[in-house]
């Protein structure tokens, strides 16, 4: 066999805030012609691996040798110049400069020295050759997701770099997207190109890939090629024999308590992130809002709680029209939320423990604070909630993301609100943090109405009495959990919208 | 508690080095470093005089560092303070002039202070409210209702308010039930040194110890955390500039009535500036404004009396106070990780 | 007279032209410079100083440019390098500058107020015979200095739609992290902003001075901070920054002919940019009201 093109050998790298060990001693090969998949669940540390290749995240030990020499990347920058690309798994471009503006930022500079007319027909000749075809003067806000990842696969490509690197490109675009995807990835690979395709989805790891690796916990647990394994041995090493139990309850109707009325949301720079969805929740029972994320759950759940402008439609809570309040108007009426970004809005990350938690008992008591008894009851509910943690003054900053979530949730609901959303709850939870959160949801539920905006179908079915799906900002699926419910059933909702127009 | 020791010690440590410029520029300027220095560093202690009017000079500086601090704490910049101590003495002194005659003193001053106090806190209102409903930078915008301002008290002191017998660019004096007594004679200390320290005692107790108090310091730390969190974001912000502008303003009628008795065209040797260099310094704790104000009065005194004494020119105190400002925010000054991994 | 209007109202807003210019390269950096202000007082200082000691002008502007960009590279190494807050390290310019120039006139030229250098150079002027009369004749009287004052908003409107460089530059004001990803060089790019915004605010510091020789303490009037106010007006568009540039030349223009003109008294007339400024600003940004959460 041929020597790989990039080495990397025995990286380590532990995340200060969390003190979670993200990387183990990783060793990994990567050979021209080549399409490697890294497969692993949430946190299993692959976008970290990634991270360390281009030079985001500096490793606290272990080394990487590319085309024969030694690799120490400082950044983006560096890497593109050295030959390696990435294409992020959240988009990264840069909504306010047109197509062409955008892939000048990626160009790397030891290239030909071109201008800028030049360099629009080295553009369409690239275009021509990848069959991606981008309206090049439009701003990039006007672009759909779809749309954004080609502009960021051209991005890379037109450097022709000898690794490319994709992580998790499948998860926001639709089947025949994918299917485009998949046919630049094989044109790459003839090319000689090194590809790395990051993704949790076993069968697209296995449909293109010529080698497979497993990571778990910062460790490589199986490095093979795709002919020497299947998916039921692959399967089997991700997953476990854990297996999926569903407990429905049927929902105890009661008055509703939160409707949305065809609510449309703005999204970034004049766009129109939600259009017209209507819902309805009752006091006892979970709605599960889902869909691939970024396609307006996270607006709606803004807009309803009064942080995003909502250009039509009316949101009534008790029958009391809410529409545009803002969210210290919105709490006193009972309509609590917990946010999806858990570090920079539903948290302060310079505040310590014990001010996160108690910031409503706080701002809402008498006019002198009563330190000790507010002390008393921070320690209760972090028992109650079970958050580990070490001293109630430390800052937030120093919990883990499992136990700054249950600090986050047992906040929301010992305010005892009537209407509860929910960003993501289960994002980033382990198994144990997985199982007690949807305990207290369950329990919570017995008082309040909860609306839970989430894109993991499979934990929503296990607690959901209703979901709904929504694609690029329309309602495409609704209906109540029952028996003989698949998540795959699901998934198939998923891009709904788009085939249904195309 | 690492982070607080850790910024106590930077800004000692920003405060060692400010006094090491200090004293190169002096050794530099001077054609007797010798004697140029000691008059700097240690001609203030040598005398009640100079030592009282250090404290005297300190007064105004703990109220500008406190108003400083309660914009900072709402993570707002008040950059209108020096306006605001002169349109507060130019109003608060008026209202004196109105008033003499007309009540005892105590009542007098009591009054004129909370003219003063009003005027103030409105004209800091604005940028707040400008700042709340276009989203217009507040530095900006009181920075520059400021230096409008200090430009149109300048016309009132040498213009309709104007004291003509005394030939000075000065308004009319206050009658002398409404002055402050002084302390330590003839140093030019005056009792309203309580006031400054009861008035940082009181902004301790809102700020750490009041549900306001902590409403204020939670929008500062993170505004979107406070807006989501359900907290009225605007009105508190609009609060914090508030009662900024407004205690600004008493530090510029502090000085009115416990030294010059009048208003006199910049009689606020920057107390808006220093005032906020002495709240980064205290890192916006309202206790440590206390030392950090004397301190600034301090090397404020000493440039003054190194001038007198050694012909220095007592402006280069700004440069001392310059280097303060580049370093005094500096996270980087001590590194917190000494010996981080590097990358291998 | 009209033509000396045009003319004094140009040559007013030169300087603020020229630091807006400046301001407005870190402003779409992503790193406003505050110390504008404070970079023109020095610049003005050390242009005169020098250009009337080496007779040559351009000695003086190039001692002006140096010293402007020190002062500004010394902002962007304070933020980069030891993390520190860009506005404060941006008033710690303004209150260096004040510091530096007081105390170097006493210590030089044992005065605190205004320093005039006879026989310092001017700089050349336009005088073209065929203009008088031809409704140009504004132009006249003007000197490298303004001219480049009116090229320099031109210059960035090129610079940033037309070269690599520019493009890149702007994608860091608008989304830092994107513009990580995507292999610019950020803070690379903000220290080449640095760099120019002290060439412009050099230049602006020089044309406030040498054309006068002499030095005023605190010469720079508020004009880095109009400046700052123009930038904001200009929403990263250099035409209107230039614009409101040169509106806020022309009230500052007004508020002297008036002095001259009229009875009311100079104290206020000096303050009336500061609040004209004040309402151009409240009322320019007055549109976008309903803000929300979406800029914090």
């Amino acid at each position: 066999m041929s020597k790989p093109v990039l080495e990397i050998n025995d990286l380590n790298k532990t995340y200060d805030t969390s003190g979670a060990k993200a990387l183990d001693g990783v060793t990994l090969d990567l050979f021209s012609g080549e399409i490697t998949t890294l497969l692993g669940e949430n946190a299993a540390g692959k976008t970290t691996l990634m991270k360390v290749i281009m030079g985001i995240e500096k490793p606290d030990s272990g080394s990487m040798v590319f085309k024969g020499k030694k690799y120490l990347p400082s950044g983006p920058h560096f890497a593109n110049e050295k030959g390696l690309g990435m294409v992020p798994q959240s988009i990264k471009v840069v909504d306010r400069l047109t197509v062409i503006e955008n892939l000048v930022l990626g160009l790397r500079s030891n290239g030909k020295n071109i201008r800028m007319k030049h360099y629009r027909e080295c553009v369409r000749e690239l275009m021509k050759k990848y069959f991606l075809q981008l309206p090049l003067d439009n701003e990039v806000a006007s672009l759909s997701t779809g749309q954004r990842q080609k502009l960021e696969i051209l991005r890379v490509l037109q450097n022709s770099p000898d690794v490319i690197i994709f992580d998790e490109p499948t998860t926001l675009i639709s089947d025949r997207e994918k299917e485009e995807l998949f046919e630049i990835i094989a044109k790459l690979r003839s090319q000689g190109k090194a590809v790395v395709f990051i993704t949790h989805k076993l069968r697209e790891a296995f449909s293109i890939s010529d080698k497979i690796v497993v990571l778990r916990l910062g460790k490589v647990v199986f490095s093979n090629s795709r002919y020497k394994t299947s998916i039921e041995e692959l399967h089997e090493l991700l997953y476990g024999g854990e297996s999926c139990t569903l407990s429905v309850q049927l929902p105890t109707s009661d008055e509703s308590l939160l409707r949305v009325h065809e609510v449309s949301v703005e999204g970034s720079s004049n766009t129109e992130a939600v259009k017209g969805v209507s819902l309805e929740v009752r006091r006892g029972e979970i709605l599960f809002v889902s869909g691939v994320a970024g396609n307006g759950q996270e607006e709606l759940l803004d807009g309803i709680f009064g942080m995003r402008r909502i250009l039509s439609g009316r949101v009534i809570f008790e029958g009391k029209d809410v529409t545009g309040l803002r969210p210290f108007e919105l709490r006193k009426l009972g309509l609590a939320a917990l946010h999806y970004d858990r570090d920079n809005i539903a948290s302060c990350r310079d505040s310590s423990i014990r001010d996160n938690l108690l910031v409503y008992s706080l701002s809402n008591g008498k006019w002198v604070i009563e330190e000790k008894k507010h002390v008393l009851s921070a320690r209760r509910l972090l028992c109650d909630y079970g958050v580990t943690f070490g001293e109630i003054e430390d800052p937030v900053s120093s919990l883990s993301g499992g136990n700054l979530q249950k600090l986050l949730l047992a906040r929301e609901i010992s305010c005892e609100p009537k209407v509860l959303l929910l960003g993501e709850p289960f994002r980033g939870l382990d198994v144990k943090s997985l199982e007690s959160v949807k305990l207290l949801l369950t329990e919570a539920k017995k008082r309040m109405a909860i609306v839970a905006f989430s894109a993991d179908v499979d934990e929503a079915l296990t607690i959901a009495d209703r979901i709904l799906i929504i694609s690029e900002g329309r309602v495409v699926y609704s209906s109540d959990v029952r028996p003989g419910l698949s998540a795959p059933d699901l998934r198939k909702y998923f891009f709904g919208a788009t085939e249904g127009l195309e | 508690m690492i982070s607080k020791l850790h910024n106590l010690g930077r800004s000692l440590m920003v405060v060692g080095i400010s006094l090491i410029v200090g004293l190169l520029l002096v050794i530099l300027m001077s054609d007797d470093p010798g004697d140029a220095a000691k008059a700097f560093f240690l001609s203030v202690f040598s005398n009640r005089f100079y030592f009282g009017n250090l404290l005297a000079h300190s007064i105004p500086l703990m109220l500008t560092g406190l108003a400083a601090s309660v914009a900072f704490a709402a993570s707002c910049f008040n950059l209108g303070m020096e306006g605001q101590v002169y349109l507060g003495a130019l109003a608060g002194t008026s209202a004196g002039i109105f008033l003499s005659d007309l009540v005892p003193g105590a009542i007098g001053i009591a009054l004129m202070f909370t003219v003063s106090f009003f005027f103030g806190a409105s004209l800091a209102s604005i940028s707040a409210i400008l700042k709340i409903r276009t989203g217009v930078s507040e530095l900006i915008s009181s920075l520059l209702l400021s230096n409008g301002i200090v430009l149109a008290v300048d016309y009132f002191v040498e213009g309709p308010l104007n004291d003509k017998a005394s030939g000075l660019a000065a308004s009319i004096s206050l009658p002398a039930e409404f002055r402050f007594s002084g302390l330590m004679m003839p140093s030019s200390l005056h009792t309203g040194i309580f006031f400054s320290l009861f008035t940082a005692f009181l902004l301790w107790f809102f700020l750490f110890k009041t549900r306001e108090g902590f409403k204020i310091r939670i929008v500062g730390k993170s505004r979107t955390f406070a807006f989501y969190t359900g907290l009225n974001t605007d009105k508190l912000l609009f609060w914090a500039m508030f009662l900024s502008g407004g205690l600004a303003s008493t530090a510029g009628m502090i000085d009115v009535v416990g030294i010059h008795g009048r208003v006199m065209r910049g009689f606020s040797s920057g107390y808006g500036w220093n005032g906020i260099a002495i709240a980064l310094i205290a890192r916006n704790h309202p206790l440590l404004i206390i030392p950090a104000a004397i301190f600034f009065a301090y090397l404020e005194s000493g440039a003054q009396i190194a001038s007198l004494e050694a012909n220095i020119t007592p402006e280069f105190a700004r440069i001392v106070q310059a280097v303060i400002f580049f370093l005094v925010t500096a996270e980087a000054l001590v590194p917190k990780h000494l010996g981080r991994k590097r990358y291998a | 007279m009209l033509e000396a209007i045009i003319r004094d109202t140009i040559k007013n807003s030169t300087p603020i032209v020229l630091a807006a210019s400046g301001g407005l390269l870190t402003e779409v950096s992503g790193w406003l410079n505050i110390g504008l202000e404070g970079a023109i007082l020095s610049a003005a200082f050390f242009a005169v100083v020098v250009s009337s000691s080496t007779g040559s002008v351009f000695f003086g502007t190039l001692a002006a440019i140096t010293v402007a960009m020190t002062l500004s590279s010394m902002i962007f190494f304070a933020v980069r390098y030891l993390k520190a807050n860009l506005f404060v390290v941006g008033i710690a310019v303004n209150l260096l500058s004040v510091g530096v120039t007081v105390t170097l006139t006493y210590n030089w030229f044992l005065s605190k107020g205004t320093v005039v250098f006879s026989g310092s150079p001017r700089p050349v002027v336009l005088s073209l015979d065929f203009l008088t009369g031809s409704g140009f004749g504004w132009l006249n009287g003007l000197s490298l200095f303004d001219l480049s004052a009116f090229v320099a908003p031109l210059f960035l409107l090129l610079f940033f739609k037309k070269t690599f460089t520019g493009v890149k530059l702007r994608s860091c004001g608008f989304d830092e992290e994107s513009a990580f990803y995507s292999g610019v060089q950020v803070n690379d790019l903000r220290f080449l902003a640095y760099i120019g915004s002290g060439i412009f605010s050099g230049l602006a510091g020089a044309a406030l001075s040498i054309p006068m020789g002499a030095f005023v303490s605190n010469m720079s009037g508020g004009r880095g901070w109009l400046a700052l106010v123009a930038v904001i007006m200009g929403r990263k568009n250099p035409l209107i920054v230039l614009l409101s540039a040169l509106m806020l030349g022309f009230v500052t223009e007004l508020s002297v002919f008036l002095q001259v003109a009229t009875e009311i008294s100079p104290k206020l007339l000096l303050s009336l940019p500061y609040f004209a400024s004040f309402i151009i600003l409240a009322i320019s940004c007055g549109e976008n009201k309903d803000k929300r959460f979406k800029d914090w």
